[in-house]
């Protein structure tokens, strides 16, 4: 532990904080609920982002039931997760929300998914559906995966809405809905209400059918467009739980692909947005070129997108000489296209005009929200996982972490832009210091409850995995995808500003709902134009 | 007799050929798209398909069926008209077929937002109030400039601002980026056709390209009247220019970005009302 | 006007898009598609069985016999049966084009007769994996078509009788 670390640690004892475990870049204590408040509060002073929360059944473990608050201090590179043990007869703690803003969704999780009950702060229901039975909780050890409870119907009164935006409209590619509340064509307030493409993922790698080696490509498939990003971050949980040496040259390879899936990623993005203004061009070139990157990603690894070469210990597939020559023909010619294509897209007149001073987010906003990636970025917020939490092998490049202050469309957009070319260079950085030797190891034992937090820079920013092993197979895995940190947000960036720069901006944070979505549903009806009180949803950010 | 012959031949030679031109545009939007894009038939095998589906009336009832007809019966009737208009142009008068003409696309105009605007779903009213806007913004210019130039002034400086005024005002009402913001979906609260389907769907489609038709006429007949044909000339003239016209419509569709509903009449009103200014001071600066 | 480069860009580049199904995808060489089991070489293990992840593979007792059915509507086509299989009897084809009107067509069966005990019948595994596990390790016939429990009894009994030859009677 180096001293600055030391003097945090010294500080939260202080407070009534017990260590628990000090690992190499995590520090796990125990709190009292009566102590979580002061404790959270003063990590948050001292500069750490809340990364997420979970709620956990401990109950064969430790007797308990548990939610541990995970939060990072990006400059120091190191996790400080505050355990808060409760007794199953008396499962309640307090909300840290007025002290720790970004706490707001996880909380209301843990309360859906194991029924602790958080207290001091108004509660819904986030991820459960509407009609699912009261005191139910899926991710309790006694609730068997294949269960399926009765569903509960409750009449809901639907109150007149301004615009609906979903959870199915063309606009969307994914289903989600927000509710946003215009006086005239500016938007007064908004509501969210996800989680519709719920899948339970995070209960099926608990299931009997599932075992560690299997659930890389169950991580693969939480997302169609960072699949990789969260099946690397699992096996990353897993060796480090575990402590299994992963060979270097497999480091350089998932460094390699990820990069390649933040290229495709980006580009996709890009397309999105100029489509969302009316410049299909934009949308058509920028697919043309990120079809290079997908033409090379299954070049590399034998699928266009679900590449299915993470194994615990290391990758599956290699790169020999030809893949690698192509990798530098193919990043040379994306490039080359991108740049002309970005000169292009931003002379386009509506894009500038409809991109710059809207769906604005100030940096404090976005530190009090712990907001990631590249929304983060545009705010002033220099954090990048791939340089606070060194992992793989991005110790080995050098590149620029982009970093704009503006908070608008635009700069979300150029953060991106830029990224596109760091991440090539990255690439080619990789490639050139790419050593010999072993893609896996030979075997691995994975010792049984041991925790870990895992965290990846995937294209739309941070992503965690907490793990506690069990036997043979996970026994608890939260999966916390950058959108979900990033929605609530959209508040802030929503509101005030006219309806028609919507679109954009919710497409600005680049929203992963698959990521997200652990559900929800909702009733409305068209109505008036008046302003009205927000009826339903998650009220989002408490701010 | 002869003259009705003619319209007639221009009418059905519009109302056939408008959809090829419209498949020739996205044959041409695909090509800088960098794709093959579909058949140029395309948008006549959409109509067909449209029109070989249920009928099935909107909420707002045979209203809402009987405008959606009147507006097609207003604008095939406006392409008729302007057949009339370049061989009636004479100097300060103002013809009956050059008003009936503006009445007409007008009533078009009309019938269209109003029946938007009077939809149960907040879609289509949202798409309405945003197209009665862009409307606002361009009509009347376009009105005043077509006016300008049918009466035929002689100045040649007056004729080329009402050719610049009506050159914009036309692609406006041609509906295409950057100014087709009632019915984008990217847009969100668009959907001034939302509630539209099978043959309904297809009249209102039939409705957008006449319309792209009338825009692209407009042009090229003012370009032919700016230059000093007249009579059957100018008519071949526009006849001829058409699809050109309708070519640089389709280029400045595809290279640009669609406007903002806030932004749009307040970039066409401070373009277009400083030009009409201009046009009448240097008419009344005298000759 | 730099917006206007795009026709350019777009004049040089030409059409990138392809007349599928006229003309063939694009598929490089590394591509996953559905796999094919070889029956011949298949021994009925039940490796790949325990590392498909979404259970497209699956090993059932049906009559006399052990079936593996392959369903490709389940599989994710990772390759990871291929790489477990120790008779390499799984090859990973390029196909992907396996849309079907019947659910059959989804489904591959290899069917492998089951090794019964000689002495008590009950079954022990896939002939053929027997008969592959005997030709690559030295076990004596006789033992091999036994089960578990009748070759332990069968060993000790001979272990037994040794120790009686040599010693002729205990103490």
């Amino acid at each position: 532990m180096t001293d600055p670390v030391f003097k945090v640690v010294e500080e939260l004892k202080g407070l009534g904080g017990v260590v628990e475990e000090i690992k190499d870049r995590e520090v796990y204590l125990a709190v009292g609920r009566d102590k979580l408040k002061s404790l959270a509060k003063a990590l948050y002073s001292a500069g750490a982002y809340l990364k997420t929360c979970a709620g956990i059944d401990e109950r064969q473990i430790q007797g308990v039931f548990s939610i541990y608050h995970i939060f990072g201090l990006d400059e120091l590179g190191v996790d400080v997760v505050l355990r808060v043990p409760v007794a199953e007869e008396d499962a309640w703690v307090p909300t840290i929300v007025p002290e720790v803003p970004a706490a707001d969704w996880c909380e209301l999780e843990a309360r859906d998914m194991v029924g602790i009950k958080i207290t001091g702060r108004p509660v819904k229901r986030l991820v459960l559906p509407e009609d699912w039975p009261e005191g139910v909780h899926p991710l309790r050890k006694d609730f068997d995966y294949s269960t399926r409870p009765p569903r509960e119907f409750r009449s809901e009164v639907a109150e007149e809405v301004g615009v609906p935006l979903g959870p199915y409209h063309p606009a969307l590619h994914e289903p989600e809905y927000f509710e946003l509340y215009v006086d005239g064509e500016k938007v007064v307030d908004v509501a969210y209400r996800g989680f519709h493409v719920h899948r339970g993922i995070e209960k099926l790698a608990e299931s009997p059918r599932f075992t560690y080696k299997q659930v890389p490509f169950l991580a693969e498939r939480i997302c169609g467009i960072c699949g990789f990003v969260h099946s690397s971050c699992y096996v990353m949980a897993v060796e480090k739980a575990a402590r299994i040496e992963v060979p270097e040259r497999a480091e350089f390879i998932r460094s390699i692909v990820l990069e390649v899936e933040r290229l495709h990623s980006h580009l996709l993005w890009l397309g999105v947005a100029a489509h969302l203004l009316g410049y299909d061009v934009g949308f058509m070139h920028a697919w043309r070129i990120r079809e290079h990157t997908m033409v090379l990603a299954e070049y590399l690894t034998g699928s266009r997108k679900t590449y299915g070469i993470n194994i615990i210990g290391g990758v599956r597939k290699d790169l020999n000489v030809d893949k690698l020559d192509k990798t530098l023909k193919t990043l040379a010619i994306v490039r080359e296209e991108f740049v002309k294509l970005a000169e292009v897209m931003l002379s386009v007149p509506q894009i500038r005009f409809r991109a710059s001073g809207t769906g604005i987010l100030s940096r404090s906003e976005a530190r009090a929200l712990s907001v990631v990636g590249p929304v983060a970025r545009a705010s002033g917020l220099y954090r990048d996982i791939r340089k606070d939490y060194p992992y793989f092998a991005y110790r080995e490049a050098s590149f620029k972490v982009p970093l704009y202050t503006e908070g608008d469309n635009l700069a979300r957009l150029l953060v991106r832009v830029e990224e596109i070319l760091e991440s090539i260079e990255i690439i080619r950085q990789l490639i050139d210091r790419l050593p010999g030797g072993p893609i896996a190891v030979e075997s691995w034992d994975v010792p049984p409850y041991r925790r870990t937090v895992a965290a990846i820079e995937a294209p739309r920013g941070e992503d965690v995995h907490f793990l506690i092993t069990g036997v043979g197979k996970p026994y608890r895995w939260r999966v916390r995808a950058p959108t979900y940190q990033n929605i609530p947000a959209l508040r802030a960036m929503l509101r005030g500003a006219p309806l028609a720069d919507a679109p954009l901006t919710i497409a600005s944070i680049d929203p992963c709902f698959s990521c997200t979505d652990r559900v929800v549903v909702y009733d409305m009806r068209a109505g008036s134009r008046r302003v009205l009180r927000i009826s339903g949803g998650v009220p989002l950010c408490p701010l | 007799m002869l003259h009705s012959l003619l319209a007639l031949a221009v009418l059905l030679a519009g109302v056939f050929l408008a959809p090829i031109y419209d498949g020739l545009e996205r044959k041409l939007r695909a090509a800088v798209h960098t794709r093959i894009g579909p058949p140029v038939l395309q948008t006549w095998y959409d109509l067909v398909k449209l029109f070989s589906k249920e009928l099935i009336v909107p909420e707002g009832g045979s209203w809402c069926v009987l405008s959606v007809v009147l507006e097609l019966v207003a604008l095939v009737a406006s392409v008729a008209l302007l057949s009339y208009v370049p061989l009636t142009v004479s100097p300060g008068t103002v013809g009956a077929e050059v008003v009936a003409f503006i009445v007409l696309l007008t009533v078009a105009t009309a019938l269209t937002i109003a029946r938007a605007v009077s939809q149960n779903n907040v879609y289509s009213v949202v798409g309405g109030f945003r197209e009665f806007t862009l409307a606002l913004s361009s009509e009347p210019f376009l009105i005043f400039s077509y006016l300008a130039i049918a009466t035929g002034g002689e100045r040649f400086v007056l004729k080329l601002s009402s050719l610049l005024i009506l050159a914009i005002s036309a692609y406006v009402v041609s509906g295409r980026i950057p100014y087709d913001i009632a019915e984008a979906e990217p847009e969100l609260s668009a959907g001034v056709n939302i509630e539209l389907a099978g043959p309904l769907l297809g009249i209102a489609t039939m409705s957008t390209v006449l319309k792209r038709l009338l825009a692209a006429e407009l042009t090229a007949m003012a370009l032919a009247l700016v230059a000093g044909f007249e009579g059957y000339q100018a008519l071949a003239l526009t006849l001829a220019l058409t699809p050109a016209v309708w070519v640089v419509h389709a280029l400045i569709s595809i290279l640009l970005g669609r406007t903002r509903v806030d932004i749009a009449p307040k970039t066409l009103l401070l373009t277009l009302f400083p030009l009409c200014v201009v046009t009448i001071a240097i008419y009344g600066l005298g000759p | 006007m730099s917006l206007v480069k795009i026709l350019e860009i777009a004049l040089k580049t030409g059409r990138v898009t392809r007349r599928y199904p006229a003309e063939e995808p694009l598929l490089t060489s590394e591509f996953r598609g559905s796999i094919e089991v070889d029956p011949a070489k298949c021994w009925g293990c039940g490796a790949c069985v325990k590392v498909c992840p979404p259970n497209a593979l699956t090993l059932t007792p049906s009559g006399k016999g052990l079936v593996l059915e392959y369903f490709v509507g389940r599989c994710i086509f990772c390759g990871m049966c291929a790489e477990v299989c120790p008779a390499k009897a799984i090859t990973v084809s390029k196909k992907f084009e396996l849309a079907s009107t019947n659910l059959k067509d989804l489904r591959s069966r290899v069917v492998h007769e089951v090794l019964r005990c000689s002495v008590c019948g009950a079954p022990i595994a896939a002939e053929a994996e027997v008969r592959a596990v005997v030709k690559a390790s030295p076990i004596s016939e006789e033992y091999a078509i036994l089960c578990p429990k009748c070759r332990k009894e069968r060993f000790s009994r001979s272990v037994g009788l040794r120790m009686g030859a040599s010693g002729g009677g205990s103490s």
